[in-house]
């Protein structure tokens, strides 16, 4: 049972990523064209989730929304997860002063909500997508090198270490070979679930204006300019929010499926 | 005791010229000049030595390091400098929007409470039976959206749909805050009433629940008088973490319901380039969620005489 679900969860998300790819191909109005005579129209056989206050199509602008927020995400979540484990695995194996630096900062970034200072960062340097990642890449490592660098710690333990060490085995060999391959299950189950985190946190950083700028089809940028439309156009705000939603939920399910997967305890 | 306290205070202090040193490092490296963006905002011809001048007034032409030390100095007397934009100090728009941003936070809180523990007990208390399965469905979707979303909905259903809230008033009242305040705690709920779910189970499966069964005790009492007392401290961390968040003010729910909050101020002051402005929010933003989860850590000697006789827990 577990098997299959998680099954049906992985081919849920192969269809996302493939719908994502694929975009340009199978969107059926380019997503820039606007139309000023058939704006703000309500959802028709033409356009199926309607048109904007440009009269662009919105189901067109929804399923690149869905490629750039699977890409941002992705990217966001490859970057926190592979700068937090390399930085937890050598503050846990080299110790000393360099452990005491790492993990001090480790301290400082988890001691607040980061989603204050993502938005500081993002604010300050300018709403971009690009800077919306560098903002969610600076608060967001900070977790996964505090678990590599308890992993690590446990593993530098362990019989073969030593026997690695005593083989003459470089560091970089060591924590390459042993190390890594300890700390990458817990790390690919974190990164899966923040998916869906990094996700909304990107839609929240674009409704507020500090990350994609019109006319990219953002999805929380679709939705923010769903909101002067509430009353007479909520649809608008209606599809990019269940888009959102939807995603999500599949990103969710699957990574709670993938950590059930991994880890039998549970 | 004495000891925790103060390697803890040696935290904050480290914590927070950790954060604002990299909003500072940022506002220096950032794009545009906030000398030249006052004075286009005044509608002044910007001539090079007007510009000069301003820079000089606003200690923006100092070296860097030096900007920051002085800011420091300042901030632990209870100065952090001018707004730009409202010409008025810093310390007085916080005071300005704190109130606004105290009172959504004491209301989510309420809501969240009545919402997430008794959800997250009757979800225990009838594991993998049709209340558990719905619960725990609500939760997963509460979940997956994103707080501004359901701020929008909530916004549309009760405000436009069945006009029983009235939209974008500014000011500060119970009312007013309800649909803000219930947004934010819905958002949250989704992830306590799992977490206090998983709290209460543990808790159910210790020895002495076991026993108080053997003694024939009615499931509801061992749940009253045993399990949630006993539940009580992780409960409390974990509210402890959301009135801290909600203590930096929740952006886009405040910029959703138009709230004058903290949230909304930062919004407004990263757009109009106000850096002392958004180098005082993130200090207070920091500084209230460590306060909080601080004092929680501190109610634990209270709440608990185990944790109490040791001294050092």
């Amino acid at each position: 049972m577990k098997n299959k679900l998680f099954c049906l969860y992985t081919g849920l998300v192969c269809f996302m990523l493939i719908f994502a790819i694929f975009a340009p191909y199978i969107v059926p109005q380019d997503p820039f064209y606007s139309d000023i005579a058939s704006s703000l129209q309500e959802p028709s056989a033409q356009h199926w989730f309607g048109t904007d206050k440009l009269g662009r199509d919105v189901f067109s602008r929804l399923l690149y929304g869905m490629r750039l927020s699977l890409f941002t995400a992705i990217t966001i979540v490859f970057c926190i997860a592979s700068i937090g484990s390399i930085m937890g695995a050598i503050a846990g194996y080299f110790g000393g002063k360099i452990e005491q630096v790492i993990m001090r900062l480790v301290d400082i970034m988890l001691a607040f909500p980061g989603i204050v200072l993502a938005i500081a960062i993002a604010g300050i340097l300018g709403g971009s997508i690009g800077n919306a990642i560098l903002a969610l890449t600076i608060v967001g490592w900070a977790k996964y090198a505090r678990m590599a660098r308890s992993v690590t710690l446990k593993v530098c333990n362990e019989d073969y270490i030593a026997a690695a060490k005593v083989q003459g085995g470089t560091t970089f060999n060591i924590i390459k070979r042993h190390i890594f391959p300890n700390v990458l299950p817990l790390v690919v189950v974190t990164g899966a679930m923040d998916l869906g985190v990094m996700m909304v946190e990107v839609a929240g950083l674009s409704f507020l204006g500090f990350g994609a700028q019109p006319p990219t089809p953002e999805w929380g940028l679709m939705i923010n300019d769903g909101r002067q439309y509430l009353q007479s156009s909520p649809y608008l705000m209606m599809f990019p929010g269940l888009a959102i939603f939807i995603v999500v939920s599949i990103f969710n399910l699957w990574s709670d499926a993938l950590r059930d997967k991994m880890d039998p305890r549970q | 005791m004495k000891k925790r306290i103060l390697h803890r205070v040696l935290q904050f202090i480290v914590t927070l010229i950790g954060a604002t040193f990299l909003t500072f490092c940022l506002t220096y490296i950032a794009p545009g000049d906030p000398a030249a963006t006052i004075l286009e905002t005044a509608e002044i011809q910007v001539s090079q030595e007007l510009l000069d001048q301003t820079r000089h007034e606003m200690g923006l032409d100092k070296p860097f390091l030096l900007q920051y030390t002085s800011w420091v100095g300042g901030a632990i007397t209870g100065d952090l400098g001018m707004s730009y934009s409202a010409k008025k100090p810093v310390v007085d728009k916080l005071m300005e929007s704190l109130p606004g941003t105290a009172m959504l936070a004491i209301i989510a809180s309420i809501f969240m409470l009545l919402i997430s523990v008794p959800g997250g007990v009757i979800s225990a208390m009838y594991r993998n039976k049709a209340p558990d399965h719905i619960l725990r469905l609500f939760s997963f979707f509460a979940v997956s959206m994103p707080t501004f979303w359901l701020g929008l909905l909530l916004l549309y259903i009760f405000g436009v749909k069945l006009h029983l809230f009235t939209i974008g008033t500014a000011h500060v009242s119970v009312e007013t805050a309800v649909l803000p305040a219930a947004t934010l705690a819905l958002a949250m709920t989704g992830k306590y009433v799992r977490q206090i779910r998983l709290i209460v189970l543990e808790e159910m499966q210790k020895d002495y629940v076991i026993g108080a069964r053997a003694r024939g005790m009615k499931e509801i009492d061992i749940m009253y008088r045993h399990i949630i007392p006993n539940a009580i401290l992780p409960l409390i961390t974990l509210f402890g973490t959301f009135i801290g968040w909600l203590f930096g003010g929740v952006a886009v729910v405040e910029m959703i319901f138009a709230w004058p909050g903290l949230g909304r101020m930062a919004v407004n002051a990263i757009a109009m380039r106000d850096y002392p402005l958004i180098e005082g929010f993130v200090l207070w933003a920091a500084l209230a969620y460590m306060v909080i989860n601080f004092l929680v850590d501190l109610s634990y000697g209270y709440l608990d005489p185990r944790l109490r006789k040791g001294g050092k827990a």
